[in-house]
C-alpha cells in the first residue's frame, strides 16, 4: 500500500506545519513595550525616576507620550501613581502651552502612563511632569527639554468668533490607496495656557486631486468620539497628490481648513 | 447483381443513353445513414450544375450512366445533411460509391463562409476585412471607434453578453477601453467561416445571454500540395498599403499552412472628403498551421496567431493604441470514430497573451474636459490558458455531445498620471488589480430525431466559476468602493435551452426555441477600476457583488431551403433580469450594478436568389428593439432597422459584384443614462470585381461608399464618421495555376 504510505507521511507534514504556525503566532508577553520607542528623556526627584517615552522622535502633530515612574531605591516599577504633564513652549517674552491629554483613568498600562500632546509649534519645548508616587509617598515635578520637529500635521485657524482654532490630523499616518481611518482633533485657545477641546463640531470633509479636478465616493464624514477626536473615513482611488478640505460648524459655520496628503 | 437492385425506369434510362452514345459506363451506389449504416431510402442524387439525377430505391441503391469524365454529385434526402461527392467516370466497371448522409443536425449557429470548397463565392477575395464579413452576418452590428477593429454586437447585446471566441477559444481584451475586440487577430485570408449563434439555444461555446460568434479559421488543404499565393492592395480612402501572402505544402499525412500578412494606413476621409485625423495604423499578422493525420482517424493540429500593430489612431477617444501585441496558441487532437458508438473525440489546449499600450502624448491635454493638464499612459495584458474536451456519441435517433470546457484568466491594467506640470507629483492607480478569473464548464448538447420530419436540439449547461484580485494595491482600491463586499467571489451558473425544427416537406422548416441563460460578470465589471466611459463621460468603478445577468429568450422562425429562392425570417425575445448596466454613484462615478430587468426584441429577415446561373441575388433586413426598464428609456448601442441588398454575377474567372448596406433613422435613444443621441438613416453603395489577369494573375478592384455619403451609424461612438468613398485595387499572384 505505497498510496497509504506517502498519504501518511503527506498528512504528517501537514500537521508538523500547522504545529508550527500555531507557535509563531504566539504573543510574546515578556517584551519591554519601551523596546521599540525612543526615550526623549528622563530626570528622578526623591526618590522617583521619571522616563519619558514616545514611539517617535516628537514632532508638529499629535504626539503619544508614554510615562515610566520607577522607585529608585528598590528600582521597581510603580503602576499605581498618578501623572499630569504640562507642555510649555518659551518663546522669549511670551510662552504657551499647547493641547494635551492626561492618561485616561490615571492608571498605567503595561508600566506606563499613556498621554498625548498636540505639538502646535516647531522648536525647543518643556514637559513638565507632575507625579505622585503612591508606594512611598513621594510627590513632586520634573521638566525635560526636547526638541520638536516640524510638519504640516497642525492647522490654525481663526473661527468666526474671533478665535484661534487648531485642527491636528492623527489618520491616515501612512495614507494608502483605497480606505483609509479618518481622525483629526479639534481645540481652541481659551488663553495661553488652556486649548480646551471642541467636541460638539459638525465635520464635512471632502477629499480631492487638485490637480485632476476629481474627487472619490465612499467617504464618511468624521463625528466627535472623545476628547476632541473626530473619525471617518476617506477614499484616495488613486496614488498621488490629494487635498483633504475640512468645513467645520456648530450650528453655523466655523472654519475650513484642508490638509495635502501624497498617497504613494 | 447491380442489375437486380436496378428500378425499371433506371434501367430503361440506361438503355436509352447507352444506345444514343455507345454503351457509358454505370455507376452503382448505396446511401447509407452514417451512425446507423442503414440504408437511406429515396434519396436524390443529382449531378452538380445540372437537372440531371435519379432518385434511389427504398433500399438506398442507385444507379447512374455516365460518360467517361469527372463528375461532382449532390446526394440529398429528407432529415439528412446534402453531401457532395466527387467522382472521376472511367470506362468499363466502375467501382460501387458508398455515399454516407449524416442525419441534418439543427444548426444553431449561421455560417458566414469565407472560404470553402463547395463555395464558389471566396468571399476572402473579394472583401477587404474580416468587419466587411461580420458586417455580411444578420443580427450584427459593428461599433466602431476607430478605423480599426470594429467590435461585433450581437442583436444589440455586446461584450460580455456574447461570446467571441477563435476556433471555440476564450480571448479576452487587454485594453480596458475595449480598443482591442479579437475579431482583430483574425485577418480575412485566415477566416473560414463566421459561425454566428444567436440567442442563447447554442451554449456549447459560451455561456451568454446574447449568442456566440465564432471565428474559425482556415486550416493547411491537404488538397494542394503546394501553392503560393501574394497579394498586394491600395486603398485611397485611408492610402492603406496591404501585401499578404500564403504558402500551403501538403505530403500524405502532413499539411502546412502559413500566412502573413502586413498593413499600413493613413488618416481616413469620410464622405465630403473630410479628413479625419489621428485615425492611421500599422499592422501585422501572421498564423502557422500544421496538421498531422495519423493511423486510425486521428489528426493532430498546431495553430499559432501573432498579431501586432502600432500607432493606433483612435480619433474619438481620449488615447490611442500605441502597440498591441497578441500571441494565440492552440494544439488540438481529433479522433474520428473511435469505436464503441462513439462518432469522435476531440480535444483541445490552448493558450494566449495579449499586451496593449496606450497613451494621450500624442494629444493637447491642457485644459480638456477630462483630466486636464495630465498624460495617461496605461497599459494592460490578458493571459488565458484554456482547454475544451468534446465527445459525440450517436445512438438511433439521438446524437449528444458533452463538452468540459475550462480557462483561467489573468488580468492586469494600470495607468500613471502624469501632469503637466513639474510641481505635481505623478499620480498611478490599477485599472485592473490582477484579476484571476477561473471557469469550468459542462455543457451537454442534445440532438433528438424522433422523426425525419421532427428534431429538437437542446443545450443544458452548467458553469463554475470563481475569481479574486491578486494585487494588494489594487484590492484597496476596489475596497474603498465596497467596503462590505469580498473581492473574493464564486458562483455557478446554470442555462438551459431548447430548439425544434419541423420540416413541412423537403423545403420548408418551421423553428421554434426556448432558453433560459445566465452570464457571468465579466472581470472588468466585477474589478474594473477608473475606466471612463467616452459614450456617458463617467468613471466607472467595477462591483465584485455582482449577480449573473439571467435571460429568458424565445424564438420562432420559418425557412425555405434547397430550391433558388431560399429565404429565412424569424423573431424573438429576450427578457434579461439582473441586466448590467452602470448606476450613478456619485456626481463623477458610476459602478456597475444589477438593474430590474431589460427587453430585447427583433427580428431578421434573409433571402437569397440563386437560379443556378451567373447571378446571385441575396439580401437581409434586422430589427432590433431594447428598452432599458428600470429607467423607462430605450438601451443604448440598439441598431436601427439595418439591411443589405447584395447582387453578384459570375462568369468564367471573371466576378462582378454590387452591394449595398442600409440604416435607417435611430430615434430610440438612451437619453438618460448616456450621452448618445439620434442617427440619421444611412445607404451605402459598393461594387467590387475581380478578373483573371493572365495565368497565374489576378486584379481586384472596387469602390466602396461609391456615393461619397457623408454619414455615421448609431454605434459609431461619439459620431465618429463612416469612410467615405473608397477605390481600391490590388493584384495577386498564384503558383500552380
Ligand atoms: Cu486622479
Ligand atoms: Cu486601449
Amino acid at each position: 500500500m505505497p498510496h497509504l504510505r506517502i498519504f501518511t507521511l503527506l498528512l504528517a507534514a501537514m500537521l508538523a506545519f500547522s504545529g508550527c504556525s500555531d507557535n509563531s503566532t504566539e504573543p510574546q508577553t515578556t517584551d519591554d513595550p519601551t523596546e521599540s520607542m525612543v526615550l526623549i528623556g528622563e530626570d528622578s526627584a526623591q526618590n522617583t525616576r521619571i522616563s519619558v517615552y514616545a514611539p517617535e522622535q516628537p514632532a508638529v502633530g499629535y504626539n503619544r507620550i508614554y510615562v515610566r515612574m520607577t522607585n529608585t531605591t528598590n528600582n521597581t516599577v510603580v503602576n499605581n501613581g498618578s501623572i499630569a504633564i504640562t507642555p510649555m513652549m518659551n518663546m522669549g517674552q511670551m510662552q504657551h502651552s499647547a493641547p494635551f491629554e492626561d492618561p485616561a483613568g490615571g492608571a498605567a498600562v503595561d508600566g506606563l502612563y499613556p498621554c498625548a500632546v498636540n505639538f502646535i509649534m516647531a522648536g525647543m519645548w518643556e514637559l513638565h511632569v507632575n507625579f505622585q508616587n503612591q508606594a512611598n509617598n513621594d510627590a513632586g515635578e520634573i521638566m525635560l527639554n526636547f526638541d520638536v520637529a516640524p510638519s504640516s500635521m497642525v492647522k490654525s485657524a481663526t473661527g468666526a468668533d474671533a478665535r484661534l482654532y487648531f485642527v491636528t490630523l492623527l489618520q491616515p499616518a501612512v495614507p494608502t490607496v483605497g480606505l483609509n481611518d479618518f481622525e483629526i482633533t479639534v481645540h481652541y485657545r481659551e488663553n495661553m495656557n488652556a486649548f480646551p477641546a471642541i467636541t460638539d463640531a459638525a465635520v464635512e470633509m471632502t477629499p480631492s486631486m487638485p490637480s485632476m479636478g476629481h474627487g472619490s465616493p465612499n467617504n464618511v464624514n468624521p463625528v466627535h468620539g472623545e476628547m476632541g477626536h473626530y473619525r471617518g473615513k476617506v477614499n484616495f482611488t488613486m496614488s498621488g497628490d490629494w487635498r483633504i478640505d475640512l468645513n467645520l460648524s456648530r450650528g453655523d459655520s466655523l472654519l475650513t481648513t484642508s490638509f495635502d496628503i501624497n498617497v504613494p | 447483381m447491380h442489375m437486380k437492385s436496378l428500378p425499371g425506369q433506371l434501367m430503361f434510362l440506361c438503355i436509352l443513353l447507352a444506345a444514343a452514345s455507345n454503351a457509358q459506363p454505370s455507376i452503382g451506389g448505396l446511401v447509407l445513414n452514417n451512425a446507423t449504416l442503414t440504408p437511406v431510402a429515396y434519396a436524390d442524387v443529382v449531378i452538380s450544375g445540372t437537372q440531371q439525377g435519379v432518385a434511389c430505391d427504398s433500399s438506398g441503391a442507385f444507379q447512374l450512366c455516365l460518360p467517361p469524365g469527372e463528375y461532382q454529385l449532390e446526394i440529398s434526402a429528407l432529415g439528412y445533411q446534402t453531401v457532395r461527392h466527387r467522382l472521376t467516370v472511367r470506362q468499363g466497371e466502375n467501382a460501387p460509391l458508398r455515399i454516407l448522409l449524416a442525419p441534418a443536425v439543427i444548426a444553431l449557429s449561421d455560417a458566414v463562409l469565407v472560404y470553402s470548397e463547395e463555395s464558389p463565392h471566396h468571399i476572402d477575395q473579394w472583401l477587404n476585412a474580416t468587419d466587411d464579413v461580420l458586417q455580411k452576418a444578420e443580427g450584427v452590428a459593428m461599433i466602431r471607434r476607430a478605423n480599426f477593429a470594429l467590435e461585433p454586437t450581437l442583436r444589440g447585446l455586446n461584450s460580455g453578453q456574447i461570446g467571441l471566441v477563435i476556433d471555440g477559444m476564450k480571448i479576452f481584451s487587454a485594453c480596458v477601453d475595449r480598443m482591442d475586440p479579437v475579431t482583430a487577430y483574425v485577418e480575412v485570408e485566415n477566416l473560414e467561416k463566421l459561425e454566428v449563434s444567436r440567442g442563447a439555444f447554442d451554449l456549447t461555446k459560451s455561456a451568454s445571454v446574447g449568442g456566440t460568434i465564432n471565428l474559425v479559421t482556415r486550416k493547411p488543404d491537404f488538397q494542394r500540395p503546394f501553392s503560393l499565393q501574394a497579394e498586394s492592395g491600395y486603398e485611397t480612402v485611408s492610402r492603406l498599403r496591404r501585401l499578404r501572402s500564403e504558402v500551403n505544402y501538403a505530403s500524405a499525412n502532413l499539411a502546412l499552412r502559413g500566412t502573413f500578412s502586413i498593413k499600413s494606413a493613413g488618416n481616413y476621409y469620410a464622405g465630403n472628403r473630410i479628413l479625419v485625423t489621428n485615425s492611421g495604423f500599422e499592422k501585422n499578422n501572421y498564423k502557422l498551421d500544421a496538421v498531422r493525420k495519423f493511423a486510425g482517424n486521428h489528426i493532430v493540429e498546431f495553430s499559432f496567431i501573432g498579431d501586432n500593430a502600432r500607432d493606433i489612431g483612435y480619433p474619438v477617444l481620449l488615447m490611442d493604441a500605441t502597440r498591441t501585441k497578441s500571441q494565440i496558441y492552440r494544439l488540438t487532437h481529433r479522433w474520428d470514430s473511435p469505436g464503441a458508438g462513439i462518432q469522435s473525440l476531440n480535444s483541445t489546449v490552448y493558450y494566449n497573451r495579449i499586451d496593449h499600450w496606450m497613451d494621450d502624448y500624442q494629444r493637447d491635454v491642457t485644459g480638456r474636459e477630462v483630466m486636464p493638464d495630465m498624460y495617461m499612459p496605461m497599459f494592460g495584458y490578458t493571459r488565458t490558458l484554456g482547454a475544451i474536451g468534446e465527445i459525440t456519441v450517436a445512438r438511433g435517433q439521438h446524437l449528444l455531445s458533452a463538452v468540459l470546457d475550462g480557462y483561467r484568466l489573468s488580468a492586469f491594467a494600470d495607468m500613471k498620471m502624469e501632469s503637466i506640470f513639474p510641481d505635481v507629483s505623478d499620480a498611478y492607480l490599477l485599472n485592473i488589480g490582477d484579476a484571476q478569473v477561473y471557469n469550468l464548464a459542462f455543457i451537454l448538447d442534445h440532438q433528438w430525431m424522433p422523426s425525419a420530419r421532427l428534431r429538437v436540439r437542446s443545450n443544458l449547461r452548467i458553469d463554475h466559476s470563481s475569481r479574486d484580485l491578486r494585487n494588494e494595491f489594487g484590492r484597496r482600491q476596489l475596497q474603498g468602493f465596497w467596503d462590505n463586499i469580498s473581492v473574493r467571489q464564486s458562483t455557478r451558473i446554470f442555462s438551459a435551452g431548447s430548439f425544434l425544427e419541423y420540416r413541412l416537406g423537403r423545403h420548408h422548416i418551421l423553428q421554434g426555441g426556448l432558453a433560459q441563460s445566465r452570464r457571468l460578470p465579466t472581470h472588468i465589471e466585477s474589478y474594473g477600476f477608473f475606466l471612463y466611459n467616452v459614450t456617458d463621460g463617467y468613471f466607472y468603478t467595477g462591483n465584485p457583488g455582482l449577480a449573473p445577468e439571467r435571460s429568458r429568450q424565445i424564438e420562432i422562425g420559418f425557412e425555405q431551403i434547397d430550391a433558388p429562392l431560399r429565404w429565412r425570417v424569424n423573431a424573438y425575445y429576450n427578457h434579461i433580469d439582473n441586466y448590467i448596466s452602470g448606476v450613478l454613484q456619485s456626481d463623477e462615478f458610476k459602478t456597475f450594478a444589477n438593474i430590474r430587468s431589460a427587453v430585447i426584441a427583433g427580428g431578421e429577415l434573409s433571402a437569397t436568389f440563386a437560379p443556378g446561373g451567373p447571378l446571385r441575388l441575396s439580401t437581409s433586413l434586422a430589427y432590433t428593439y431594447g428598452h432599458n426598464r428600470e429607467m423607462d428609456e430605450p438601451l443604448p448601442l440598439i441598431p436601427p432597422l439595418e439591411g443589405g441588398i447584395g447582387l453578384q454575377y459570375r462568369a468564367g474567372g471573371f466576378w462582378l459584384g454590387l452591394d449595398s448596406r442600409f440604416g435607417s433613422r435611430q430615434e430610440r435613444i438612451a437619453s438618460r443614462t448616456t450621452r448618445e443621441d439620434e442617427t440619421a438613416g444611412f445607404f451605402i453603395v459598393n461594387f467590387r470585381a475581380r478578373l483573371p489577369l493572365a495565368k497565374h494573375f489576378e486584379a481586384q478592384l472596387g469602390v466602396e461608399n461609391f456615393l461619397d455619403q457623408q454619414y455615421h451609424e448609431h454605434l459609431s461612438i461619439n459620431n465618429l464618421p463612416g469612410r467615405g468613398r473608397n477605390f481600391y485595387f490590388g493584384l495577386s499572384a498564384h503558383l500552380p495555376d
